[in-house]
C-alpha cells in the first residue's frame, strides 16, 4: 500500500471517530464540536485529494524470449 | 492443403543426388511448417522411464494412423492424462526420426473432445486440487483495499482487457498489463510463462481475466500447472473469467474471483468507492450533527435570552408599578400632609388667637391682680405712713393682743422701731360699728 493509501485509510478511521463522537455524544460542547469539525475539514479535503480523479499508468510487461 | 500448397509452391529441384540425412533433413523443414491440430482416438500409450509419452493417434473412420510423442515438459503441463481411446485433439508438427526413418508428431498440446470428456476431466482434477487443498478458504489472501500496483494477465486483442481498463475507475493504478492467450489448451504455457514474469514484479494484486467460453474454450483455466501457480502466487490474486456452469478451476484456486472482466475492475476500485461513499458520508453527519446542534444551542440561547428577557420585563414592570404605587402613595401623602399643614396651620391660627386671647385675658388678669397686689401691696401703705405692728414677730392686729408695758416693734418703710406701750385706748364708735 502507498503512503498516500495509507493516509486514506487512517483519514477514514479518524473520519469514522469523529463521525461517531458525533453521533452518540448526548450533551455536545460547541468549543470541542469545533475541534473536531476543524480536523475533519482538514482529513476530508486531504481523503478528496486523494480519491479525485487521477489516471491511470499503463505498462505492457514483454516477455523475455529465453522466459520458461 | 495450405502446407501441401506451400511446398508444391517451392519444389526443391537438384540433379545432384543428395545424402539420406541431408534428404530428411529437408523433409523436416519442410513439414515443419505445416503446423495443424489433428483429431483422432489415442492407442498404444507407452510412457518412458524419462517421462516423455509415446503413442498413436487412429483415424476412427479410416483406421490410418501417426505416432505421437510428447515431452515430459508439455505433458506435464497440459494436465491430461493420456488414455487408451481417448478421442483428443492434438496440435504440433511432424518429424522424421533419421535413425529410424519414422515420421512422429510431436504434440504441442492436448485438447480432451466432446463435452462429457472435459467434464469428467474437470471433475477429476478438481477432487486432486480439493484434496490438496488448493481451494481452502482458509489459504485465501485478502485483496488489498487500495491496490496501487495491479499486474493484469489477459489477451491484449480481447475485449476483456477493455472491459477491465474502463471499469477500473481513475484512482492512479498503476497497471502492469502482460498479453496472454487465453484461449484454447494454447493458452496454459503462454499464461503461465505470464505468471513466473509477474512474479518478478513488484505487485500489490495479479489478475487474470477473460471473457465468457465454453467449458473447451476455458480448458486453460482448468490446467493443474496453472492453477498451482496460482495458487502460489507470491501476492493476492482475483480472476475474472467469464463462465457458465462450472467455475474455472484457476478462479477457484484465486483469493478472489469474479465472473467478468468488468467485476474483477471493480472489485479493485470498490476500496477506493466505498472511501469516496465513506467520506461523503462522515462529511455529512459532522456538518450536519455540528449545525444541527448549533442550531439547537442558538435556539437554547434564545429561550434563554427570552426568558431572561422577560424576566426583567416582569422586574421592570413590577418596579413600574410599584413606582405607581408609591407616587401615589407619595402624592396622596402629600396631600394629606398638605391637608395637614393647612389643618395645623389654621387649627394654629386658631390656637394662637384662642392663647391670644387668653393670654390677652390673663395678662389682664394679671394686670388686675397685679393692680390689686399693687394696691393692697403693705410696702405701698407702708410709704404712705402706716406701720406694722409686732409682738413677738406676731402681727398686732388689735389692742386686745396687747398690754401696757409691752415692747413692741413697728415696722415702717424704711425701717423697724422697737418702742414700749405706755397708754391703751380703745377706739368706741368703732365698736359700735361693728
Amino acid at each position: 500500500m502507498t503512503k498516500e493509501n495509507n493516509n486514506l485509510t487512517n483519514n477514514l478511521k479518524k473520519l469514522s471517530e469523529i463521525a461517531q463522537w458525533f453521533e452518540e455524544c448526548e450533551e455536545i460542547d460547541l468549543e470541542e464540536g469545533l475541534k473536531k469539525v476543524k480536523n475533519a475539514t482538514k482529513l476530508i479535503k486531504e481523503s478528496k485529494e486523494r480519491l479525485k480523479e487521477i489516471e491511470n499508468e499503463f505498462e505492457e510487461v514483454k516477455k523475455e524470449l529465453d522466459e520458461e | 492443403m495450405m502446407a501441401y500448397e506451400r511446398a508444391k509452391q517451392s519444389q526443391i529441384f537438384s540433379s545432384k543426388p543428395v545424402s539420406v540425412s541431408d534428404y530428411i533433413s529437408i523433409l523436416n523443414q519442410l513439414i515443419s511448417r505445416v503446423n495443424l491440430k489433428v483429431i483422432g482416438e489415442v492407442s498404444g500409450v507407452k510412457v518412458a522411464s524419462s517421462g516423455h509419452v509415446y503413442f498413436s493417434l487412429k483415424d476412427s473412420k479410416t483406421g490410418d494412423i501417426i505416432n505421437c510423442a510428447i515431452w515430459r515438459s508439455i505433458y506435464n503441463m497440459c494436465g491430461i492424462k493420456i488414455e487408451e481411446g481417448m478421442e483428443v485433439v492434438l496440435s504440433g508438427s511432424a518429424d522424421i526420426y533419421k535413425p529410424r526413418g519414422t515420421l512422429t508428431f510431436k504434440v504441442k498440446t492436448i485438447e480432451l473432445v466432446g463435452e462429457g470428456a472435459l467434464r469428467k476431466a474437470y471433475e477429476e482434477l478438481k477432487k486432486k486440487l480439493e484434496k490438496k487443498g488448493l481451494f481452502d478458504e482458509q489459504r485465501k489472501r485478502k485483496i488489498p483495499y487500495y491496490p496501487h500496483r495491479i499486474g493484469v494477465i489477459t489477451s491484449k486483442k480481447g475485449a476483456a482487457i477493455h472491459d477491465f481498463i474502463n471499469n477500473l475507475g481513475k484512482f492512479g493504478f498503476k497497471v502492469l498489463v502482460c498479453d496472454s492467450r487465453v484461449e484454447g489448451q494454447e493458452a496454459v504455457e503462454d499464461l503461465i510463462k505470464s505468471i513466473k514474469i509477474m512474479k518478478k514484479k513488484s505487485l500489490d494484486v495479479l489478475v487474470i481475466v477473460r471473457g465468457g467460453g465454453s467449458l473447451q474454450s476455458l480448458m486453460a483455466f482448468d490446467n493443474e500447472m496453472l492453477v498451482t501457480e496460482i495458487a502460489k502466487f507470491p501476492v493476492p490474486v482475483i480472476t475474472g473469467i467469464g463462465h457458465h456452469e462450472d467455475i474455472p478451476l484457476a478462479s477457484l484456486a484465486s483469493d478472489a474471483f469474479e465472473s467478468t472482466p468488468t467485476a474483477a475492475a471493480h472489485r479493485l476500485s470498490c476500496g477506493f468507492q466505498e472511501a469516496k461513499e465513506k467520506n461523503r458520508k462522515y462529511e455529512k453527519i459532522i456538518f450536519e450533527n455540528y449545525r444541527d446542534i448549533f442550531r439547537e444551542k442558538i435556539e437554547k440561547f434564545t429561550l434563554k435570552e427570552e426568558i431572561i428577557k422577560n424576566f426583567f420585563k416582569n422586574i421592570f414592570e413590577e418596579y413600574r408599578r410599584s413606582e405607581e404605587k408609591i407616587k401615589k402613595s407619595i402624592n396622596l401623602a402629600t396631600y394629606f400632609v398638605k391637608e395637614g399643614e393647612k389643618r395645623i396651620n389654621r387649627d394654629a391660627k386658631n390656637i394662637f388667637s384662642f392663647f391670644s386671647r387668653g393670654v390677652r385675658e390673663n395678662e389682664n388678669k394679671i394686670k388686675r391682680v397685679s393692680n390689686i397686689i399693687y394696691l393692697n401691696n403693705p410696702q405701698k401703705q407702708l410709704r404712705l405712713g402706716y406701720a406694722i405692728i409686732k409682738k413677738d414677730k406676731k402681727i398686732v392686729k388689735s389692742i386686745e393682743e396687747i398690754k401696757e408695758g409691752d415692747i413692741i416693734r413697728a415696722t415702717l418703710f424704711d425701717g423697724e422701731v422697737d418702742s414700749q406701750i405706755k397708754n391703751i385706748k380703745e377706739k368706741k364708735h368703732d365698736k359700735r360699728k361693728q
